[in-house]
């Protein structure tokens, strides 16, 4: 909800100068009086005429309403007009990285930070509105809400977001300080855990070193792949990759990690269709388009497409196929795109936080935003007092028509 | 004025002659006297009556006032005889000049026409001869043009009228004269205040003179007609304009009928019309 509020608001009693001529304007014109030296014959005219009326109050004169709109325009210019909401309202931008998810005093860092949050808020009397700090424009009324799905934090989001009326919602004070916007770091001890995987083996880090655990790592499970040709160009490619990571294919005997997993869009063929990317193409049979509009398709990005039919899509720990790719044509291209297509969107597994995530926070500490400057720019007064003259001129050419 | 009311019109109370009015007064006046003088010799100026000189009997021509046959001389004769009268050289004249309040109603202002018309006709009595004392009713103002006293003073005297509210509505009486005029609006006069103001015996005439806006009133549903005299209004409306208009000519007629009864003469002009066409059709024989 927008209000209008004034820089100086004192400018408004002038106000009371048009207001005052309206009123002198409105009774000069109630009725107009007639000056005659006998009143005689309009007396004989009333009564032959009928009943006695009244006289009828004339409406102002064009020229005296616009001389007061002028009025009015040139005071509201001086008073500096600006708009702004009703409720101030503080938008959080909510860190995702994975220290967020780190232990803090029984809850985690990023709890502590929204707590920390709506305490700053309390103090300054603002509403807060959430959204996710990963390039995304959604705006939550919860941090729950901002933080369905997942996503990856880059320094660039938060940069993006140093203007007046933003808090950062993190666990460490910004190396790079904003400059209009405000932080809330909930601080926090070093957290010790993996770090990584190799192999069957998990990397901890105890708070000095570095100790590995042998078979302590998830197996590796990627979901969806019955639905898949065996032994397509694409499953040969992928388990070239998992092989390179050093990733185990699950089974019952241990935890089982899924990085990410498959989801095949339509049933029947629909025609085979050349598609490609990144120097590689191949041919295969199209099974209609990937949609991109329903809520549980958050997150996708199309990843091939043919005109305007989206043939793969692409999110954090989900790949939709609605084609089919065959035998690729020569070269490596193809197997290093979709390589670095599952880094891109493999999760992390479940406990399995960097090293320099895990390190303290330190302090925690808040600090408030810039108010957000809702004000209109300062030259929009002279557009006021543009109008004001322009019905100034108005004023005067009505009074001399 | 009551709150809330807008002026339409401006008072002009005072009077100011422009430059070259009096040379204007002066040269029409003299060509009204000229006027006169032909008029009395071809015998038609008898109505002047009572200070008028006998200058003898001519036969009747078509169009003479049959008032004017001298039935004795005309008894001894064969053919009919008129009377030849010629003005009275001498004498005394009044003009009266109504300065109430509602004669500032304008414009042009009534006061302001109204001294122009007296002026014309003190100085075209003035040539004739006649001792000339003009009056400002309701005030007691006066001023006698005499024919040693330079006309200088006549414009002088005329421009000191104020229109001032009236004390005393009507109009006031006026002592014996030879002869009398009344220049006003005749504003709510009646009947009684006619015969009072026309001295018995004494010829007389009576110029009402009205704004524009008093004959022919431009008015909406916002006007509310008022008397700055009495202060009393009244709510007018374009529905009452033909109303209005029978009323004014009604009570013109009165006025001229009252006036007549007296042997006066009446006549209404508008304050905005030609000196010049008032004051010939004015002193017309």
């Amino acid at each position: 909800m927008i209000a209008l509020a004034f820089e100086q608001p004192l400018a408004l009693s002038l106000l009371a100068v048009p207001i005052v001529l309206l009123v002198i304007a409105r009774r000069r014109t109630a009725t107009r009086a007639l000056a005659v030296g006998d009143l005689e014959p309009w007396r004989e005219a009333r009564r032959t005429s009928g009943a006695p009326r009244a006289a009828r109050p004339r409406p102002p004169t064009l020229a005296s309403l616009l001389a007061v709109a002028s009025l009015v325009c040139a005071v509201l210019a001086l008073a500096g007009p600006r708009s702004e909401l009703a409720q101030p309202r503080w938008t959080c931008v909510l860190d995702t990285t994975a220290s967020m998810d780190l232990e803090f005093a029984g809850s985690t860092r990023r709890a502590r930070a929204i707590d920390m949050a709506r305490a700053l808020a309390r103090e300054h009397d603002v509403d807060l509105a959430w959204m996710a700090a990963r390039g995304g424009r959604t705006v939550a009324s919860t941090p729950e809400a901002a933080l369905d799905g997942t996503g990856v934090t880059t320094d660039d989001t938060f940069a993006a977001w140093d203007v007046p009326g933003a808090l950062w919602i993190t666990d460490a004070i910004p190396s790079d300080p904003p400059r209009y916007a405000g932080f809330v770091a909930s601080g926090g001890p070093a957290v010790h855990g993996g770090i990584a995987l190799e192999g069957r083996d998990r990397i901890d880090w105890d708070g000095e070193r570095l100790v590995v655990v042998t078979d302590a790592a998830p197996g590796v499970l990627i979901g969806g792949l019955d639905a898949l040709s065996p032994r397509s160009p694409f499953e040969r490619v992928l388990a070239a990759w998992l092989g390179a990571r050093g990733h185990v294919t699950g089974d019952d005997s241990l935890p089982v990690h899924v990085p990410f997993s498959v989801h095949v869009s339509g049933e029947s063929p629909k025609g085979e269709v050349l598609a490609g990317r990144d120097g590689w193409n191949a041919s295969g049979q199209r099974l209609g388009s990937v949609r991109l509009d329903r809520d549980e398709d958050r997150g996708l990005t199309p990843w091939i497409t043919a005109g305007d039919d989206v043939l793969v899509a692409a999110g954090p720990g989900r790949i939709h196929f609605a084609w089919l790719p065959g035998e690729p044509s020569a070269g490596p291209e193809f197997a290093v795109s979709w390589a670095r297509l599952f880094d891109e969107i493999a999760l992390q597994p479940f406990g399995i936080v960097s090293l320099d995530e895990r390190r303290a926070a330190g302090e925690a500490r808040s600090e408030a935003p810039a108010a957000p400057d809702h004000a209109l720019p300062t030259n929009n007064a002279w557009i006021l007092a543009m109008s004001a003259a322009v019905l100034a001129l108005g004023a005067i050419s009505a009074r001399l028509r | 004025m009551p709150f809330g009311m807008e002026h339409d019109l401006e008072l002009l109370p005072t009077v100011r002659f422009a430059s070259g009015f009096r040379a204007r007064a002066e040269a029409l006046a003299t060509k009204l006297a000229r006027s006169r003088a032909t008029s009395e010799n071809d015998g038609r100026s008898w109505s002047f009556g009572a200070g008028d000189d006998f200058a003898g009997l001519r036969a009747y021509r078509p169009g003479d006032d049959p008032r004017a046959i001298d039935w004795t001389a005309s008894a001894r004769g064969d053919a009919p005889l008129v009377r030849m009268l010629r003005r009275a050289r001498g004498g005394s004249e009044w003009i009266a000049i109504d300065s109430s309040l509602s004669m500032a109603i304008g414009p042009p202002a009534k006061l302001q026409f109204a001294a122009e018309i007296a002026a014309v006709l003190a100085l075209l009595a003035w040539k004739s001869g006649a001792l000339v004392t003009l009056v400002a009713p309701p005030t007691r103002a006066r001023f006698v043009l005499t024919r040693s006293r330079a006309i200088g003073a006549l414009f002088e005297w005329l421009e000191t009228l104020v229109a001032h509210d009236a004390l005393e509505r009507g109009m006031s009486s006026l002592p014996r004269c030879d002869r009398a005029t009344w220049i006003g609006d005749f504003a709510g006069s009646r009947a009684e205040d006619v015969a009072r103001a026309a001295p018995r015996g004494v010829p007389f005439r009576a110029l009402q003179i009205l704004a524009p806006h008093e004959i022919a009133p431009h008015i909406d549903d916002s006007t509310r007609v008022i008397d700055p005299e009495s202060g009393e209004g009244i709510d007018g409306g374009p529905e009452v304009l033909a109303e209005h208009a029978h009323a004014l000519e009604a009570r013109r007629r009165t006025l001229a009928h009252e006036f007549a009864r007296r042997g006066g003469r009446f006549a209404r002009a508008s304050s905005a019309e030609p000196l010049e066409n008032v004051c010939v059709r004015f002193v017309r024989p």
